[in-house]
C-alpha cells in the first residue's frame, strides 16, 4: 500500500515539479549561453569610451537580467514549497480528502508517503537551484573573465582553486571549518527538506483542530512554529557566543571556536521539530480527524 | 452472526451544545438495502462519516465485519460521499487505474461497461463534466467494487429524475447481493421502492429502525407518508 501511495503521489507532484525543473534548466541554459557569447568580455572591458552609451545599456540589461534570474530562483524554491503545502491541504483536508482518508491505508502510510515524496521534490528543486547558480558562475568565469584570466596566464581550474582557498581562509577566521561546512551543506540539502515538509504539513494539520478558518489557522500555526524555532535558535546562538567570549577572555590569542557547532545545532533543531510535527500530525489524524 | 455493522453507544459532540450523534446503538445486517432517513441536521452524514473514519467519535464504537474502523474496514466499504472528491485535472481512465490500484475488489471492466452505457468517454477530464455526470462517474466507481458495505450519501440529490432512475437501477443491478447498502437521502419517494429497511434519525438520535414492510403493514402507509407524519414540522 505504501508503495502505491508513493507512486501516485510522485506521479501527481512531478507534473508541477517537472515544469519548475524545466524552467530552471531553460533559464540557466539561456543565461549561461549569453555569458559565453563571443565579444561579451571585450564589451565589458574598462576604458572603451567609444562604446560608453552602449556599455550603460549592457550594464543595465545585465543588472535587470540578474534580478530576473534571482526572482526566478526564488520563485522556483518558494513556488514548490507553497505548491506542496496547498496540495497536502487539498488532498488531505478538502473534498479530495474524502478519497484520501477512505483509502485502505493507515494514517502513517498516508503521512509518510506525502512527506517522503514532497521532501524529495523539495530537495530536487533546491539542488537544481544550487546547480543553476554554480552553472551560472562557471559560465561567468569561463565567459566574461576568460580574456582577463588568459592575459594573467591563469586557467579556469587554477582560478577556482584560488577562490576556494580565499573563501576557506575567510571561513577559518570566522571559526568555520570548510570541510565540515560542505558536509553540513550537503546533509542540509538532502535531509532538511523532509523535516521542512513534515513541519509544514504538521502546521496545516494543527490548523484542522480549529472549528473555523482551518486553512488560515494552519498558516498561523506555521508562523507560530517558525517563531518558536527562531527563539530556540537564538538561545543556542547566545549559549555558543557566551562560551566563545569566555574562551577569548581566558586566551585572547586563541582562534575562534568552531562556528560549525551553531549551524549543526540549528539543523538538528529543524530535524527535531520536523519529527515532532510528524508525530503530532499522526496523532491528530488517528485521534482527532474531523473532515468538514 | 448475520450482523455486518455493530454500533454501540456512538456519540459525536463538537461541544457541550452541539451533539451531532447522540448515543446511538444499532446493528445492520448483511444483504439488505437500508435507507438512512431524517431531516436536515439529524446526524445522518455525521454517522456515515464516522463509519468511514472521516470523523473521530467522541465516545462509543463502530465495528464493521467484527473490526474497528480502520484500513481493513476501508478496504471492504465502498463509500459515495455527498460531494465531488475526485481531482478535476485527472481523466476518468486515470481515476479507474487509481481505484484498481488501491481496491482489490474494484472491477475496471465493469466500470468501463457502465461508462460506455452512459456514453461517457474515459479520456474526459473530470473538470469538463457536468455536476450530474460527475456524480454518475463517482457512483460507477463505487458500484464497480465488490464490497461488503456500500454507503451512499445523498446519491440522487441534485440530479434530474431520469438520472435518479438510472442511479437507483445501477445500485440494484450492480451491488453484491450478500452486501449491505446504506442509502442516506431526503428523496424518500424515489428510493422507497428499493429499500428493505429504514432508519429514522432526528436530533442525532435513533427514532426508528424497522423494515419497509412493517411500516406498510402496521401503519398502512408508504415510508414517505410515514416519514412526513413522524417528522411533521
Amino acid at each position: 500500500m505504501l508503495g502505491k501511495l508513493i507512486k501516485h503521489e510522485w506521479k501527481e507532484i512531478s507534473k508541477v515539479g517537472g515544469v519548475i525543473l524545466l524552467i530552471l534548466v531553460i533559464v540557466t541554459a539561456i543565461g549561461g549561453l549569453m555569458l559565453q557569447m563571443p565579444g561579451m568580455s571585450e564589451l565589458l572591458e574598462e576604458g572603451n569610451s567609444a562604446n560608453a552609451g552602449y556599455m550603460v545599456f549592457i550594464y543595465l540589461t545585465a543588472i535587470f537580467s540578474f534580478m530576473l534570474y534571482i526572482f526566478m530562483l526564488m520563485g522556483a524554491a518558494y513556488g514548490i514549497f507553497i505548491y506542496l503545502g496547498i496540495r497536502f491541504y487539498k488532498t488531505m483536508y478538502s473534498d479530495r480528502g474524502y478519497l484520501t482518508n477512505t483509502l485502505p491505508a493507515t494514517a502513517n502510510q498516508l503521512l509518510f508517503s506525502k512527506v517522503l515524496v514532497s521532501g524529495l521534490w523539495f530537495a530536487i528543486v533546491e539542488v537544481a537551484v544550487v546547480a543553476s547558480v554554480i552553472a551560472m558562475f562557471a559560465s561567468l568565469f569561463s565567459g566574461l573573465f576568460a580574456a582577463e584570466l588568459s592575459r594573467e596566464g591563469i586557467t579556469l581550474w587554477e582560478a577556482a582553486k584560488m577562490i576556494f582557498v580565499e573563501v576557506e581562509s575567510v571561513y577559518s577566521e570566522a571559526g568555520l571549518d570548510m570541510v565540515h561546512y560542505l558536509i553540513w551543506l550537503i546533509a542540509t540539502l538532502i535531509l532538511l527538506p523532509f523535516a521542512t515538509q513534515a513541519t509544514l504539513f504538521g502546521a496545516i494539520t494543527i490548523g484542522q483542530l480549529s472549528k473555523k478558518y482551518k486553512a488560515v489557522m494552519g498558516i498561523v500555526a506555521y508562523i507560530g512554529i517558525g517563531f518558536v524555532q527562531m527563539i530556540i535558535s537564538s538561545v543556542i546562538q547566545i549559549v555558543y557566543t557566551v562560551r566563545m567570549t569566555f574562551e577569548i577572555m581566558n586566551n585572547p590569542n586563541m582562534p575562534l571556536s568552531n562556528m560549525n557547532g551553531i549551524m549543526d545545532m540549528n539543523s538538528l533543531l529543524t530535524l527535531i521539530i520536523g519529527v515532532v510535527l510528524y508525530l503530532i500530525s499522526h496523532q491528530i489524524l488517528t485521534q482527532k480527524l474531523n473532515m468538514d | 452472526m448475520n450482523e455486518l455493522v455493530e454500533i454501540v453507544g456512538l456519540t459525536k459532540a463538537y461541544d457541550a451544545k452541539s451533539i451531532a450523534v447522540n448515543n446511538i446503538t444499532l446493528s445492520l445486517p448483511k444483504g439488505k438495502i437500508i435507507g438512512l432517513l431524517g431531516p436536515n441536521g439529524s446526524g445522518k452524514t455525521t454517522l456515515i462519516k464516522m463509519m468511514n473514519g472521516l470523523l473521530t467519535p467522541t465516545s462509543g464504537s463502530i465495528k464493521i465485519n467484527g473490526r474497528f474502523v480502520g484500513p481493513e474496514t476501508k478496504a471492504r466499504v465502498a463509500y459515495l460521499p455527498d460531494r465531488t472528491y475526485l481531482a478535476g485535472g485527472q481523466n476518468i481512465k486515470d481515476i479507474l487505474n487509481y481505484f484498481a490500484d488501491f481496491y482489490s475488489d474494484f472491477s475496471k471492466e465493469k466500470a468501463m461497461e457502465m461508462l460506455q452505457s452512459l456514453n461517457i468517454d474515459p479520456d474526459t477530464k473530470m473538470k469538463t463534466l457536468s455536476k450530474g455526470t460527475k456524480e454518475k462517474v463517482q457512483l460507477i466507481l463505487v458500484m464497480s467494487r465488490n464490497a461488503d458495505l456500500y454507503i451512499l450519501d445523498e446519491p440522487i440529490a441534485g440530479v434530474d429524475p431520469a438520472a435518479r432512475d438510472y442511479i437507483l437501477n445501477t445500485i440494484i443491478n450492480n451491488y453484491n447481493p450478500e452486501a449491505t447498502v446504506l442509502i442516506s437521502t431526503h428523496l424518500i419517494g424515489d428510493v422507497e421502492k428499493v429499500l428493505d429497511e429504514v432508519i429514522f434519525m432526528r436530533y442525532g438520535q435513533l427514532v426508528l429502525y424497522t423494515s419497509v414492510d412493517n411500516i406498510r403493514e402496521q401503519h398502512g402507509k408508504s415510508v414517505d407518508a410515514y416519514f412526513r407524519e413522524v417528522f411533521a414540522c
